[in-house]
C-alpha cells in the first residue's frame, strides 16, 4: 500500500497544471459552499434575533383570537393563572405583558391607522427586547400621557418630539375612546410596516384607553439561553388548559418567516447539489484523462503483479489526496472569508428596501454554522471518492497485454 | 500449463499473484514506472509481495549493483539512458526471484555493446539464480547465445 500511495502522490505532481485546476475546482467549490452557508446562517440568525427581540420574543401566550399576529383587541381572561405558571418555570428568563389593539393616530394635519402596543420598558427589558429608539427617550412610569411612534410615522404625521398626537380606538365595550398623548420619542426597526404603523404607549395608558381594567393581550416569553423553546412551549401547553388560550412559538406566530428560512435551506441544498456535481465532474475528468494517458503504465503494473483491487486503490488514492488538499485549502479560505466578513459585515444597503420586512438589516454578518461546515467537507469527500470509483474500475478491468500495446 | 499452473483456470487476482511470484518481465521499451526511481522500480514487485524492509533494501541494492547501476539508484527513468533503463528492468524482473523471465526483444533499443553486456548479464544470472530466460528476438547475437532456439514465422513454429 505504501508503494501505491507513493505512486499516487507522485502522479498528482506529474501533471501539475491539471492537478492545480482540480484543486482550484475542489477548493473553490467548498469555500463557496462554506461562505454561502455562513452568509445565509448569518442573515437567518439576524432575522430570528430581530424578530424575537423586536416582535415576538421566543414564544407568546395569547388568546385564541390573537393566534394570527395581525389580529388585535383580544384579551386573556386567565392572566393571573398564567402569571403563576410562568413564575414557577425556572427555564423562563422573563415574560413581558402587552396589550395589543388597533386604532387611529392623528396629528393636526394628518391621520393614519396604527397598531397600538401597550407595555412597559421595565418588562421588555426582562425579555431583552431590542431598544430601537432613535430620537427622544423611552417611556417611563410617569409617561401615562405620552407615546413613542415609528420614525416614518412621525414624518408622515408631520409632528416633532413634544407635539401632541391623538390616539383613538374601540374600547372593550365597543365604544370609541381617545387620548391626547405627547410624543416623546421615535423608534426605527428597519421594517417599514412597523416603523410606519405602530404606536407604543404605557400599559396603564392602553388599559385606560381600552377600558380593560387590568386585562392584558399577551405574554411574550424569553427562555434562558440553551433551553429548548419547543420543550418549554409543550410543557406550558400542558399546564394552560383553557382552550381559548394558546401558547405559540415565534415560528407559529410568524409562519412566513419560518417558511422563508426553510425555503432558504432548501435553496442551499439545490446549490450544494449543483456545486457537488461540478466538483465531482472535475475530479472525474481529471482521473479519466490521467487514466487514458497511463493505460500502458497500468498494464505494466498489472503485468508486474498489481491486482485489480490495488489498481482501484491507486486511482481512488489519487482522488483522495487531491480532494484532501482541495478540502484543506477550500475549508481554510471559506472559513477565513466568513470570519473576516462576519466581523466587517456585508453592506446590502442597496437591497434594504427589498428585504426590510424580513428584519435582516442593512448589513449581513456571516456566521459559521460548524455542523454544516463539517457536513460540506464530508459530502465533498464522499462524492469525490465515489465518483473516482468509475475510472478506477475501468483501470482495474484492463488486460495487461492489451493495455501495454497502447501507444503511450 | 506454465510453471506448473493452469492459467486458463485462474481468476484475474490469481493471475496477478502468479505473475508477481513466478514470472519476471523485460520489455522491449523498458517500461519502468516513470514516477519511481531506479531503486523504487526494483522494489515495487517486492513491496507487492510484502517483503520485509530489510530484505527489500538488501535485494534491490544487490541487484542494482549486479547490473552495474550502483551510482544510479536514485535516478528516475527519464534521467537514465536506454541501456541503464533496460538494466533496471532486468533487476526488477529478477527481484522476486521468479522461475521464469519473459524478455521481449530486450536488446532491440540498445546499441550493440550494451546489448552484448545485457545478454552476458542474463547468462550470468541464469547460472547464479537458475532462472529460465525466454526471449523473443531478431538479434543473431542474442539467438547465438541461447541454449534452445524456437523459430517462428508468421506466427507458426518452423521445424
Amino acid at each position: 500500500m505504501t508503494a501505491l500511495l507513493k505512486i499516487a502522490l507522485r502522479n498528482i505532481f506529474r501533471n501539475k497544471k491539471r492537478s492545480l485546476i482540480t484543486l482550484v475546482a475542489v477548493s473553490f467549490g467548498l469555500s463557496a459552499l462554506i461562505f454561502l452557508r455562513s452568509f445565509m446562517y448569518g442573515a437567518q440568525t439576524q432575522m430570528i434575533d430581530n424578530i424575537t427581540r423586536t416582535l415576538t420574543s421566543d414564544a407568546q401566550i395569547v388568546p385564541k383570537a390573537l393566534e394570527n399576529i395581525y389580529n388585535t383587541n383580544a384579551y386573556l381572561e386567565n392572566a393571573d393563572e398564567i402569571r403563576e405558571i410562568i413564575k414557577k418555570d425556572p427555564r423562563i428568563e422573563g415574560a413581558a405583558e402587552r396589550v395589543i389593539a388597533a386604532g387611529i393616530v392623528a396629528s393636526a394635519t394628518s391621520s393614519m391607522p396604527t397598531y397600538i402596543v401597550g407595555g412597559t420598558r421595565e418588562m421588555e427589558d426582562l425579555i431583552k427586547s431590542k431598544n430601537t429608539l432613535v430620537e427622544g427617550r423611552d417611556l417611563g412610569p410617569e409617561d401615562e400621557h405620552s407615546a413613542i411612534i415609528g420614525k416614518k410615522m412621525r414624518e408622515v404625521l408631520g409632528v416633532n418630539l413634544g407635539d401632541k398626537i391623538v390616539l383613538t380606538s374601540q374600547d372593550y365595550y365597543g365604544s370609541m375612546s381617545g387620548e391626547a398623548l405627547k410624543l416623546v420619542g421615535t423608534f426605527e426597526t428597519g421594517n417599514d410596516q412597523i416603523d410606519n404603523g405602530t404606536i407604543v404607549i404605557r400599559m396603564a395608558t392602553a388599559q385606560r384607553l381600552l377600558s380593560i381594567d387590568q386585562k392584558i393581550s399577551k405574554f411574550a416569553i424569553k427562555v434562558r439561553d440553551g433551553v429548548d423553546v419547543d420543550k418549554v412551549v409543550r410543557d406550558l401547553r400542558l399546564h394552560i388548559t383553557d382552550p381559548n388560550t394558546k401558547v405559540l412559538t415565534w415560528e407559529e406566530l410568524i409562519p412566513m418567516m419560518a417558511q422563508l428560512i426553510q425555503f432558504q435551506n432548501g435553496t442551499l441544498f439545490v446549490v450544494v447539489m449543483i456545486v457537488l456535481v461540478v466538483v465531482a465532474a472535475g475530479i472525474l475528468n481529471t482521473l479519466m484523462m490521467s487514466i487514458i494517458e497511463r493505460i500502458r503504465e497500468f498494464g505494466l503494473m498489472m503485468a508486474l503483479g498489481t491486482t485489480p483491487g490495488q489498481v482501484i486503490f491507486l486511482v481512488v488514492s489519487e482522488s483522495f489526496i487531491l480532494t484532501m488538499l482541495g478540502a484543506v485549502i477550500g475549508f481554510g479560505v471559506g472559513i477565513s472569508v466568513s470570519i473576516y466578513l462576519g466581523h466587517q459585515g456585508i453592506d446590502l444597503t442597496s437591497f434594504v428596501s427589498t428585504f426590510s420586512n424580513f428584519l435582516i438589516g442593512s448589513h449581513v454578518y456571516p456566521k459559521i454554522d460548524w455542523a454544516y461546515m463539517v457536513l460540506f467537507v464530508v459530502v465533498v469527500f464522499i462524492s469525490n471518492i465515489l465518483v473516482s470509483f468509475y475510472p478506477a474500475w475501468r483501470a482495474s478491468k484492463l488486460v495487461p497485454v492489451d493495455a501495454m500495446r497502447q501507444v503511450g | 500449463m506454465v510453471v506448473g499452473s493452469d492459467l486458463a483456470e485462474m481468476s484475474p487476482v490469481e493471475l496477478s499473484k502468479f505473475r508477481l511470484n513466478k514470472i519476471g518481465f523485460v520489455f522491449q521499451a523498458y517500461n519502468l514506472i516513470p514516477v519511481l526511481t531506479a531503486k523504487e522500480n526494483v522494489e515495487y514487485p517486492l513491496l507487492l509481495q510484502k517483503v520485509s524492509k530489510k530484505e527489500l533494501e538488501n535485494r534491490s541494492t544487490e541487484l542494482l549493483e549486479k547490473v552495474g547501476l550502483k551510482d544510479h539508484m536514485n535516478k528516475r527513468p527519464t534521467q537514465m539512458s536506454g541501456g541503464q533503463q533496460q538494466r533496471v528492468a532486468v533487476a526488477r524482473a529478477l527481484a522476486t526471484k521468479p522461475e521464469m523471465i519473459l524478455a521481449d526483444e530486450p536488446t532491440a533499443n540498445l546499441d550493440s555493446q550494451t546489448g552484448e553486456l545485457l545478454i552476458e548479464l542474463f547468462r550470468q544470472l541464469n547460472e547464479d539464480y537458475k532462472t529460465t530466460f525466454v526471449m523473443a528476438s531478431h538479434d543473431p547475437e542474442v539467438i547465438s547465445q541461447a541454449k534452445r532456439v524456437v523459430r517462428l514465422k508468421d506466427g507458426r513454429v518452423m521445424l
